[in-house]
């Protein structure tokens, strides 16, 4: 973003906060490129990245009245959005804690050790994430167990692309 | 969700969050019918006139612009005939050898004229004068007549008349004497 932009941004969150409302489509198209960028340079996962940013972009709105005119547009909106995606990852992390914790559990029944657990753990959700990724074709393919010549060169040819995604994944 | 969408959803949560921010905005407000009953001891114009002008503030804050602006002139201009009415009524009556007479009618239409000039000028420096003008016009009958309630309806008709006077005198004035504004 320009200094142009970034100066038509804080102008047109000025008037937003005065109540303008024809601001409203100039405050969207100057903010939502640029809170988009930086949440998808935040997170890695596309679609936590759309939503962090779909979220900001709603605050924001629902915060311009509170909006100080003297303050600079960009930073006030790239604050709301770095706390978008902090929770995000906030969130990420007390899944993963609630896992461990899934783990911890099983361990303390003593069924099997407890880094065999989170192993199996860990190798459990890294599966069902590439898994996710490939193709509905493929998925059916490799999950339904269908037999004949035709459902084996389709399996093979779907776990050779499974493993390549794998490798370029954990590996 | 699309770009449009999510442009919908962000311009429905702007007025929400609007909403918020003005009634909480106008709350300090409320200060003007408690001070109001505490001196003047008159429950039902205070809660009648307290919830309106509290309602009135959060409309016109929701609305913003030059309403907005109107309603900061108007909580000016109308602490005037508020302090003199309330100034008038402690005062008491003024006795003459003819009789006694209340202050109350001459200090409403005298704050009126005051307020009345107060946001015509104060409407002349903005752009959207009509909006300041109604909005600050509004809130300022509204705010004197915590003070002007004392007499009954005399008090805030004086005040207004006071107002109409002084807002329509400053309003014309300029065109009768040939200056643009």
């Amino acid at each position: 973003m320009d200094r142009t932009e970034k100066a038509e941004l804080s102008l047109a969150l000025a008037r937003l906060a005065r109540g303008d409302r024809s601001a409203q489509r100039a405050v969207f198209e100057l903010a939502w490129p640029l809170v988009l960028g930086f949440c998808r340079r935040l997170l890695i996962d596309p679609g936590d990245s759309e939503d962090a940013a779909q979220r900001a972009v709603i605050r924001m709105f629902e915060q311009a009245s509170q909006y100080d005119v003297d303050r600079d547009g960009l930073t006030w909106a790239l604050e709301i959005a770095l706390w978008e995606c902090r929770t995000v990852l906030r969130k990420r992390g007390r899944s993963r804690a609630e896992q461990l914790s899934a783990a911890a559990l099983e361990v303390a029944d003593g069924s099997l050790p407890a880094d065999s657990v989170i192993e199996r753990k860990e190798i459990d959700a890294a599966l069902t994430e590439v898994l996710g990724a490939v193709s509905e074709l493929d998925r059916q393919a490799l999950l339904d167990g269908l037999s004949g010549v035709t459902w084996r060169k389709r399996r093979q040819r779907a776990l050779s692309r499974l493993k390549l995604l794998w490798s370029t994944r954990y590996e | 969700m699309n770009e449009e969408a999510v442009f919908q959803t962000a311009t429905a949560a702007y007025e929400r969050g609007r909403w918020r921010w003005a009634a909480v905005s106008a709350l300090p407000m409320a200060v003007i019918p408690l001070a109001s009953f505490a001196i003047g001891q008159r429950m039902l114009p205070s809660v009648v006139l307290g919830v309106a002008l509290l309602a009135m503030a959060t409309a016109l804050l929701w609305r913003g612009q030059g309403f907005g602006r109107g309603l900061a002139v108007g909580l000016k201009a109308g602490l005037v005939p508020l302090v003199l009415s309330h100034a008038a009524n402690l005062y008491g009556h003024v006795c003459t050898a003819t009789g006694c007479t209340s202050l109350c009618v001459p200090a409403c239409a005298a704050g009126g004229v005051v307020a009345g000039f107060v946001i015509a000028s104060a409407a002349a420096r903005t752009p959207a004068r009509w909006h300041v003008i109604g909005a600050g016009g509004v809130t300022a009958c509204l705010i004197g007549a915590f003070g002007c309630s004392c007499v009954g309806f005399g008090g805030i008709a004086g005040m207004v008349l006071g107002m109409a006077i002084s807002l329509t005198a400053v309003r014309l004035w300029p065109a009768t004497h040939g200056v643009d504004r």
